[in-house]
């Protein structure tokens, strides 16, 4: 992909998301011009970079969006729900669009249909009448029968707007049979809209010849209103020509044409020619080919005379055609040779760009501009006269001291120009027209000083790998500067130093702490406000809302609350997970609600508060709330408690089975949150999150779940373990709790080492075994590491207990990286790698 | 050596536009807006502005204006570039002291030639 298209998408999903919350706010708190406004802006962006990349249906669609927008804006629709739908559809696509373009999966014919369905059903909301109009446009064109040799007459008349000799120059030097007639009325007020029609009919493909018609303006017209009717023969196939014309839908027609129907047309201007030219070698050889069929001594006496002498341009036409092509059948319909005809000097065709003193057409189209500018009405020496002639002193390489002298320099550079392009005098005509009230306006808006906007906060936008970097980095300096210390103790035990072991403890102490600052810089740099993940819900939570036909209100708090970027990341689908569990088993619908004496519209609060170096995120919901005796009947059903438990639990501890694997409490399986994955799997993306879950419910009342996450996840504590003389570590999060047991402690069922600790069966895994290490037989005593998993609890065989530390993990790299055991490192402070066992693997190959 | 400056609030687009613009004698400034344009251009030498209209914080039309009443930047040759498709537009820029406008998405030829011309190139 390229770099382009990379930041193109970026960018462009910034603002679908913003555009979208902003959609969904309305929804609920209604239309204001300030989010119609801020989402015809992200459309409007979206669209305007699209057209870089050449992706249609994505532009077309994103332009519908945005005119029903700006009509929207300007009152002239009515906002409605279904808009928005619409709208939000739109966004959809548009982002499901983006997906595919980064992965490369596009598929621009499939795109199309889309595209258009939605435009059209856009812009129904903008003139109903026209729902369809923009997609049959084109179809009458496009039916031209290319098999006959007949002209339509359409085409014919269109034809008729050239000079006799282009049809037939066309003829001489086409290679396809891909020819077109184009006939092109641009629209009236195209010239304010910057549109330059004759540019875009000059850069036709293939373009052979094209005629402008100008009809003769009454006095009064509306000198602003373009009234050309442009016409355009050339040679391209009828794709690459709607290609070109994308953007002028509408304004033009596109009449195809085969070279055969072309030679038909021009069949008695060959032979005119022919005739006219009188030349009895050339009349011996046409009359041989048509007799007899053989075309060489045509072709070569028509070569031959072309060469010889010069000739007026149709002439010439006619006989590079007869030269080339071998084809003549087309003649055979008798006809009078001789009869002189006087189409014949006719001057050349008006293909050819008018190109006049040496001045480039875009320096033409400045330095008319520039004198509309400086014959304005409304024209300030002051305001606009630096500019003007630099632009123009640029332009014609001159400087000039006043008006009038660059008004003479112009007028000289131009001169005849002006004559011969019409539309461009209406555009000196536009400018001087200035609207009183439009200038004031503009006068208002801009003498408002943007001094509050100049301190606005500036932004850095850093790619987040860099960043990933840097901490790295930190990290690795935290552990390098943990050397220090060890360092100091060898200086005074071996080199027997206690001034050199004091000095590197006094540096010890500096370094230590601006690497801390170093370090909380960094996380700071990657904190994020909640609202980052918060932002995707109401939209979340209004589709799914409409889809169980239940009323619900999300409420928002603490959206400012800071966190680790990677770590809100991973936090978003555990929310989206208990949000749907929310609205879908707790949130009842409407008619219960009433009839249970609460509010009609349910509510949602999602609330972020940080404490100290966490944050608590809470979801409450006002819906039915769990009952804690269900809970526990249905863990004792499904195997999770044993029937000791089902007496012994306390309501609270009941709540928290709902987080123990393999339990669900709805029965029914629901599109929306039973998916097989139950509330076990938010707890372990909490957990490995660094953070807490638990829940509170009161039947009737509501639910709340409370998760408590670390705010940055780049420090973990780790438990250190000694097996076979190598370090290693597992997160403490997993450790329950550490125990020394005799050998014989240890039983044996069903072939299987396992443990009782106080009643509870706890099977063990021998980590020498899978690890891979030698057997050591005949300890008397045995270390056990037991921690948690999802799938309860287990005893780690280990030699050696170790202190706990805070390290810095690093995902295993490269040739390490296939080796699931180990979910990452760490560098100690003396510079040894601290392999992080990952529990999970390591005991589905010991059990 | 020329400076041209770009000021839209896509990136993608300056990008873009900075693509068509560059050459060897040529330096690029960008800005996303126009409280940015301003404070980059003032202390720089600018040779051309090409401004977007639809922008946050100042769009292009008071940019336009501030340029034009700044004693530091009022000579200098503005391009607007919009996709604007309101009918005043045009005209509107023009009032606001662009010398030129165009309409998005550029023909990459014709941006690139009004450029030279302006900056008098050949």
């Amino acid at each position: 992909m390229s770099e382009l298209l990379d930041v193109f998408i970026g960018e462009s999903r910034e603002n679908l998301e913003s555009a979208s919350q902003e959609l969904v706010e309305i929804q609920t708190s209604g239309p204001s011009s300030d989010k119609v406004d801020k989402i015809f802006r992200d459309l409007h962006t979206i669209k305007g970079s699209s057209d870089l990349f050449d992706i249609k249906p994505l532009t077309r669609l994103a332009h519908a969006a945005e005119d029903l927008l700006d009509s929207v804006r300007a009152k002239e629709v009515d906002y409605n729900d279904e808009i928005g739908d619409l709208l939000l559809e739109a966004l959809d696509q548009i982002s499901m669009w983006f997906d595919e373009l980064e992965n490369g999966t596009q598929n621009l014919a499939e795109w199309q249909p889309i595209s258009t369905d939605l435009s059209a059903q856009l812009r129904a909301f903008i003139d109903p009448s026209q729902a369809d109009a923009s997609t049959t446009e084109q179809t009458p064109a496009a039916q031209a029968d290319s098999s006959t040799n007949e002209i339509a007459d359409s085409v014919a008349t269109a034809l008729d707007a050239f000079d006799d000799n282009a049809d037939i120059a066309l003829l001489s030097k086409s290679a396809s049979s891909d020819l077109y007639v184009m006939e092109y009325t641009p629209d009236e007020g195209c010239f304010f809209r910057g549109e330059d029609p004759v540019n875009v009919a000059l850069a036709l493909p293939g373009l052979h010849a094209f005629e402008i018609n100008a009809p003769a303006m009454a006095a009064d017209a509306d000198v602003y209103q373009c009234v050309l009717k442009i016409t355009a023969l050339g040679e391209a196939s009828e794709d690459t020509v709607v290609t070109h014309m994308a953007y002028y839908e509408g304004q033009y027609t596109l009449h195809k044409l085969t070279q055969q129907a072309l030679k038909y047309r021009c069949k008695d201007k060959i032979l005119d020619s022919v005739a006219q030219l009188n030349d009895e070698a050339l009349n011996d050889a046409l009359k041989t080919a048509r007799e007899t069929g053989d075309t060489n001594m045509l072709q070569s006496t028509a070569g031959l005379l072309l060469a010889s002498q010069t000739h007026p341009m149709p002439t010439k036409a006619v006989l590079s055609f007869l030269s080339s092509d071998n084809d003549l059948t087309f003649l055979d319909d008798d006809k009078q040779l001789g009869g002189p005809d006087d189409s014949a000097d006719d001057s050349a065709s008006g293909a050819d760009e008018p190109s006049k003193e040496g001045l480039l057409p875009h320096e033409k189209e400045l330095l008319t501009q520039q004198l509309a500018l400086i014959s304005s009405e409304g024209y300030s020496a002051e305001f606009m006269f630096p500019s003007i002639s630099m632009l123009v002193g640029n332009v014609l390489k001159q400087t000039f001291s006043d008006e009038a002298e660059l008004i003479s320099a112009i007028n000289a550079a131009l001169e005849d120009v002006q004559n011969d392009i019409p539309e461009i005098q209406d555009v000196v005509e536009t400018t001087n027209a200035i609207n009183e009230s439009e200038m004031q306006t503009a006068e208002d808006e801009a003498s408002q000083p943007a001094k509050a906007e100049r301190q606005a906060v500036k932004m850095l936008k850093v790619d987040q790998s860099k960043i990933d970097y840097l901490m790295d980095i930190v990290g690795e300096l935290t552990v390098a500067k943990n050397s220090l210390p060890y360092l100091a103790k060898q200086a005074e035990e071996e080199g027997g130093s206690k001034k050199l072991s004091k000095q590197i403890k006094a540096h010890f102490s500096i370094v230590n702490r601006l690497t801390e600052s170093l370090q909380s810089a960094v996380l700071q740099i990657r904190m994020v406000p909640v609202s980052h993940v918060f932002q995707r819900y109401p939209r979340l939570v209004r589709d799914l809302s409409r889809k169980l036909d239940k009323k619900i209100e999300l409420c928002m708090q603490g959206e400012d609350t800071e966190f680790d970027k990677n770590l809100i990341e991973s936090l978003s689908e555990p929310l989206i997970h208990l949000l749907r569990n929310s609205i879908d088993h707790g949130i009842e619908s409407p008619e219960d609600r009433i009839e249970a004496g609460k509010p009609e519209t349910g509510r949602i609060d999602l609330i972020a508060t940080p404490l100290d170096d966490s944050v608590i995120i809470e979801i409450r919901d006002d819906g039915k709330g769990i009952d804690p005796h269900k809970i526990k009947l249905l863990a004792f059903q499904k195997g999770v408690i044993t029937e000791s438990q089902l007496e012994s639990i306390d309501d609270n501890e009941a709540l928290q089975l709902i987080f123990a694997a393999g339990f669900s409490t709805s029965e029914q399986v629901s599109d929306l949150s039973g998916r097989g994955v139950g509330m076990d799997a938010v707890k372990t993306m909490v957990s490995q999150a660094g953070g807490s879950i638990e829940m509170q419910s009161e039947v009737g009342v509501g639910s709340t779940f409370k998760l408590l996450l670390p705010q940055t996840m780049s420090v973990n504590r780790v438990m250190m373990f000694e097996v076979n003389d190598q370090m290693f570590g597992v997160s403490m999060d997993a450790v329950v709790e550490t125990v020394k047991v005799p050998t014989q402690d240890i039983q044996r069922i069903r072939n299987e080492n396992v443990l009782v600790i106080r009643d509870k069966l706890i099977p063990l895994c021998n980590l020498r075994d899978a690890l891979g290490f030698e057997p050591d037989g005949g300890k008397e005593e045995h270390s056990i590491l037991v921690v948690s998993t999802p799938q309860g609890e287990f005893g780690l065989i280990i030699d050696k207990f170790h202190e706990g530390i805070d390290v810095i993990q690093k995902p295993l790299e490269g040739v390490l990286a296939g080796y699931s055991h180990f979910s990452g490192t760490a560098l100690l402070g003396d510079g040894r790698v601290l392999l992080i066992i990952n529990v999970q693997e390591v005991l589905s190959t010991c059990l | 050596m020329k400076t041209v400056m770009i000021v839209d609030d896509a990136s993608t687009v300056r990008m873009f536009h900075k693509m068509l613009v560059s050459s060897d004698d040529r330096v690029v400034e960008e800005a996303e807006n126009g409280v940015e344009a301003l404070e980059k251009a003032i202390g720089t030498h600018i040779d051309l502005f090409l401004v977007d209209v639809n922008m946050p914080k100042m769009d292009g039309y008071r940019l336009c204006k501030e340029i034009r009443q700044n004693e530091l930047l009022r000579a200098v040759p503005i391009i607007m570039i919009s996709t604007e498709s309101a009918t005043q537009d045009a005209q509107r820029a023009y009032q606001c002291g662009a010398n030129f406008y165009m309409t998005k998405p550029v023909n990459a030829d014709s941006l690139k030639s009004v450029v030279s011309a302006v900056l008098g190139g050949s």
